[in-house]
C-alpha cells in the first residue's frame, strides 16, 4: 500500500543510492515499505568510531521531501549529539531542512557529525559535559562503546 | 452662581465626541485620538497603510516590507529610526531581508526544459517559479512546500526551498500557486498574514472580551495604559485583564489569584462557621456572644477557636483570654489568621464596591427613564447632561474605589511592595492614604444616594438645587480621586522599583475610548492631509529619544511623506503651542 503511489523522486533517490552508494554508507529500502530504509554507516577513520559499523533506520514521512526524513541510530553510540534512543541532533533534520536536500546528503551529514562531535549543541547533557571536561577520556569511552556495540558482528 | 455652573458644564462634558461644534475638546484628552479600534473591516487597511509606508520609504516589495515589519513588530517608528541610524542595508540584514537580485541563477530563457532539483524532474521552463533570491523550482514543488508551511503555521515567514537560503518567499507568488491547488488554504494564508498585524504588533492587542467582539486596539504609546474597546470593555493594555488601576498589574494578578484560591475559605468564614476544637465538626455562630457550643457539647471561643468552659459574660469567657498565654505554635496560627482576617477585611470592601458597581449600572436605565419624564414637562432647562455626567463620575469612581482596596492590601501588607518603608513610615502613610480613601468613599456614597433621588417628581426649584449638588459633588469626587492617585503615585509607589510601580494614571475623563481607525485605501492624498499631522504629533510627543535626534528623524520622516516640509513644520509648531496652552 505504502509503495503504490511512491513519488518519482523517492524512486530516483533509491535507485541512485543503490547504484552509486556514497563511500562508507549503505542504504537499502525495506521489502515491504519503500519509505523505510535500513542504513549502515562506517565509523569515519581517525574518529573514535573508526572500525565500527553503525546501524540506523531512516523513514521518509508522507510530506517528504517537504518535510525532513526521520533518522535514528539503532546501534548504541557514545556521542554528545546522539541520545540514548539514538535520536540525532542535526540542524538539517529539524528547522534547517530544505527540500533541496536528499537522503544521501542527510547520511553524509550524519557521517560528518561522527567525525566532528559538537558538544556545544548537545542532545545528551551528560556526554556533552564529559566531552567538554575531559575530551581524551570521553573519546576513550566512545572507542570502548564502538568496540562493544559496533564491532559489526 | 449660575455662571459658575454653566462654565463647569464644559468641564464635565466628556461626551463631547457627539458634539460636532466642539471638535477642539477631543484633543484635550491626554491620549485621545491615539487609541484606535481595529475592526475586522479596518484590519486590512491598517496593515496596508504600514506596509505602504515602508514600501515607499525603502522602495521594497510588499513581502520584504512585511518581513521587515514583522521583525520590528509592526513598529514603523522604530523601523524608521533604525533606518536613520543604521541605513537600509543594516536594517534589512537584521531582519533577514535579502533584496539583491540574482538573475544569474534564473533558468536560461533559451532552454525549454529545466531541472527541478526537488522533484528531480525535467520540467518546462514556464512551469517554474523563481524567487527573489534567484532560486527556482517547479510550481508543483513550490506548492507542496507552501502547503506544508502554511499548515505548520509558518505563513509569516516561508523560506525558499534551497538549502541555507534565508530568503522569504514572495507572498504574491505563494498566493497564486496555493490558490490554484487549494483556494481555501490560500484564504487561510491571507488571514494568517493579516492577523500578524495584531499578533506580532507591539502596539496592537486583541480586545480580551469573551465572547470576543472581533476587535483589536491600537495605541500609540505602549506605556502602561487602560483602554476602552468599542464593545465597551475597559482593559489594561499591559496585561490584557480588566482595567485595574490603581492596582499595578502585579498587584492585580496576585489579587485575582488570591480571590480564586481563597474564595472557599472566605465563604466558609463569612457564613459564620468554625470547626469545633474537639470533634472538628463545623459549628455555626447563632448568638451574639463569642462563646459557641458544638453539638458534641464542647464550648469554645469564637474569636480564637480555642476550647473553653461555659461560664461567660458578653465581655469574656471565664478562665479564657485570647491573648494572655500562647504557645509559639498558637502565635503562628494567630498570625495566619490575622492575615486571613486582613484579607477578608479588604476583600469585603472590594466586593461591596464591585457589587454596588453592578447595582448602579441598573441606575443608568432608571435615570434615563426619569430624564425622559422630565423632558416631557414644561421646563426651561432641557439639558440633563448633569445627571449623566454625575452618573458617569459615579461609575468611574466606584471602579477605582473597589480597586483601591486590593491596592491597600498589597501596598501595606506585602513585602514585595513595601521594601523601602520602615514599619513606622508605613503606618503613617497607611493612615494618610486610608484617610483620603475614606473621604473619597464618603463622597462616592453621597453621589450614589443623591443620584437615586426621584428627581422626576421634584419641583423645578428642587431640580435646580439637585443639579447644583450633583455637579458640585462630582467635582469634589473627581478632585478627591485625583488626590488619591497623587498620593499613590508620589508618596507610595514612588519609593518602589520601576517594574512594580507602574499603574495606569488617573484620567478625569475616564479610560481612553478607542475611536474608529480611519484608513483610506487611496492613500497618497488622504494621508498627507489628514492622518500625517496626527502622526507627526505622535512622534513629537512620544519619541523617547533626544530632541536633536527627534528633529532629524521628523525631518526625514516628512521628507519621505511630504512634498512641502516647511508647511509641515509650521503645523507641528502650532500643535506644540496648543499643547502647552492646554496644559495650563
Ligand atoms: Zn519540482
Ligand atoms: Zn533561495
Ligand atoms: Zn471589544
Ligand atoms: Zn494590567
Ligand atoms: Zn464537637
Ligand atoms: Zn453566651
Ligand atoms: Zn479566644
Amino acid at each position: 500500500m505504502a509503495n503504490s503511489n511512491l513519488p518519482r523522486r523517492i524512486i530516483k533517490e533509491t535507485q541512485r543510492l543503490l547504484s552509486e552508494p556514497a563511500p562508507g554508507i549503505s542504504a537499502s529500502p525495506s521489502e515491504d515499505n519503500m519509505r523505510y530504509f535500513n542504513v549502515m554507516i562506517l565509523g569515519p577513520t581517525q574518529s573514535p568510531y573508526e572500525g565500527g559499523v553503525f546501524k540506523l533506520e531512516l523513514f521518509l514521512p508522507e510530506e517528504y521531501p517537504m518535510a525532513a526524513p526521520k533518522v535514528r541510530f539503532l546501534t548504541k553510540i557514545y556521542h554528545p549529539n546522539i541520545d540514548k534512543l539514538g535520536r540525532i541532533c542535526l540542524d538539517i533534520l529539524k528547522d534547517k531542512w530544505s527540500p533541496a536536500l536528499q537522503i544521501r546528503t542527510v547520511l553524509l551529514s550524519i557521517q560528518a557529525l561522527l567525525s566532528a562531535p559538537n558538544p556545544d549543541d548537545p542532545l545528551s547533557e551528560n556526554i556533552a559535559k564529559h566531552w567538554k571536561s575531559s575530551e581524551a577520556e570521553a573519546v576513550e569511552t566512545a572507542k570502548e562503546w564502538t568496540r562493544l556495540y559496533a564491532s559489526g558482528a | 452662581m449660575g455662571d459658575f455652573i454653566d462654565s463647569d458644564d464644559d468641564y464635565f462634558d466628556h461626551d463631547s465626541d457627539d458634539d460636532p461644534e466642539l471638535p477642539e475638546i477631543d484633543d484635550q484628552g491626554p491620549n485621545e485620538g491615539f487609541v484606535k479600534v481595529i475592526t475586522k473591516e479596518s484590519l486590512l487597511a491598517a496593515q496596508r497603510e504600514d506596509l505602504r509606508k515602508v514600501m515607499e520609504v525603502l522602495s521594497l516589495k510588499e513581502h520584504h516590507a512585511r518581513t521587515l515589519l514583522i521583525h520590528y513588530r509592526w513598529d514603523v517608528d522604530k523601523l524608521l529610526t533604525v533606518l536613520v541610524e543604521k541605513g537600509k542595508d543594516d536594517l534589512c540584514a537584521k531582519a533577514g531581508v535579502t533584496s539583491g537580485e540574482h538573475d544569474n541563477f534564473a533558468p536560461s530563457k533559451f532552454s525549454s526544459m529545466v531541472m527541478c532539483i526537488v522533484c528531480i524532474e525535467e520540467v518546462p521552463a514556464n512551469e517554474v517559479t523563481t524567487m527573489d533570491c534567484g532560486h527556482y523550482f517547479c510550481n508543483s514543488c513550490w506548492t507542496e512546500h507552501f502547503i506544508v508551511k502554511i499548515n505548520e503555521g509558518q505563513s509569516k515567514r516561508i523560506r525558499c526551498m534551497e538549502h541555507q537560503c534565508q530568503a522569504i518567499c514572495d507572498e504574491a507568488k505563494v498566493r497564486i500557486l496555493v490558490n490554484a491547488r487549494d483556494p481555501k488554504l490560500a484564504e487561510k494564508f491571507d488571514r494568517f498574514l493579516l492577523e500578524s498585524y495584531i499578533e506580532d504588533n507591539r502596539k496592537v492587542k486583541w480586545c480580551p472580551s469573551v465572547p470576543h467582539c472581533g476587535n483589536a486596539i491600537r495605541v500609540d504609546d505602549v506605556e502602561l495604559c487602560e483602554v476602552e474597546c468599542a464593545c465597551g470593555l475597559q482593559f489594561c493594555f499591559s496585561c490584557s485583564s480588566d482595567a485595574h488601576s490603581p492596582c499595578s498589574c502585579l498587584m492585580w494578578e496576585l489579587w485575582s489569584k488570591k480571590c480564586r484560591d481563597d474564595s472557599e475559605t472566605v465563604n466558609w468564614i463569612t457564613v459564620h462557621s468554625k470547626p469545633c476544637p474537639k470533634c472538628n465538626k463545623s459549628v455555626e455562630k447563632n448568638g451574639g456572644c463569642n462563646l459557641v457550643i458544638c453539638v458534641c457539647g464542647q464550648a469554645f471561643c469564637w474569636l480564637c477557636g480555642g476550647a473553653t468552659g461555659r461560664e461567660h459574660t458578653y465581655a469574656g469567657i471565664a478562665g479564657h483570654s485570647c491573648g494572655r498565654y500562647k504557645e509559639e505554635k498558637e502565635q503562628k496560627a494567630e498570625c495566619a489568621k490575622r492575615d486571613l482576617l486582613r484579607y477578608i477585611h479588604y476583600h469585603n470592601r472590594y466586593k461591596a464596591h464591585t457589587d454596588s458597581f453592578e447595582l448602579e449600572t441598573n441606575l443608568k436605565t432608571t435615570i434615563q427613564e426619569k430624564i425622559s419624564r422630565l423632558e416631557e414637562r414644561e421646563s426651561t432647562n432641557k439639558d440633563f447632561s448633569w445627571v449623566t455626567d454625575g452618573l458617569y463620575r459615579l461609575f468611574r469612581s466606584r471602579r477605582i474605589l473597589s480597586y483601591s482596596y486590593p491596592f491597600t492590601f498589597y501596598m501595606f501588607g506585602d513585602e514585595r511592595f513595601n521594601n523601602h518603608m520602615t514599619k513606622e513610615e508605613r503606618e503613617i502613610k497607611k493612615n494618610l492614604f486610608e484617610d483620603q480613601q475614606q473621604q473619597f468613599e464618603a463622597n462616592v456614597e453621597k453621589l450614589s444616594s443623591i443620584l437615586e433621588e426621584p428627581f422626576d417628581q421634584f419641583s423645578e426649584d428642587k431640580v435646580v438645587k439637585l443639579r447644583m449638588d450633583i455637579i458640585n459633588l462630582s467635582t469634589v469626587t473627581d478632585k478627591l480621586c485625583e488626590k488619591l492617585y497623587e498620593c499613590i503615585e508620589n508618596d507610595l509607589l514612588g519609593t518602589l522599583q520601576w517594574s512594580t510601580r507602574k499603574i495606569a494614571p488617573y484620567k478625569s475623563k475616564g479610560v481612553d475610548k478607542a475611536s474608529e481607525l480611519i484608513v483610506c485605501t487611496d492613500m497618497k492624498l488622504y494621508h498627507t492631509e489628514k492622518d500625517s499631522s496626527k502622526d507627526g504629533m505622535c512622534i513629537i510627543t512620544h519619541m523617547p529619544i533626544t530632541c536633536v535626534l527627534t528633529l532629524l528623524y521628523v525631518r526625514i520622516y516628512f521628507l519621505f511623506f511630504f512634498p512641502n516640509i516647511v508647511v509641515v513644520e509650521e503645523k507641528l509648531e502650532i500643535n506644540n503651542t496648543n499643547k502647552s496652552l492646554k496644559s495650563y
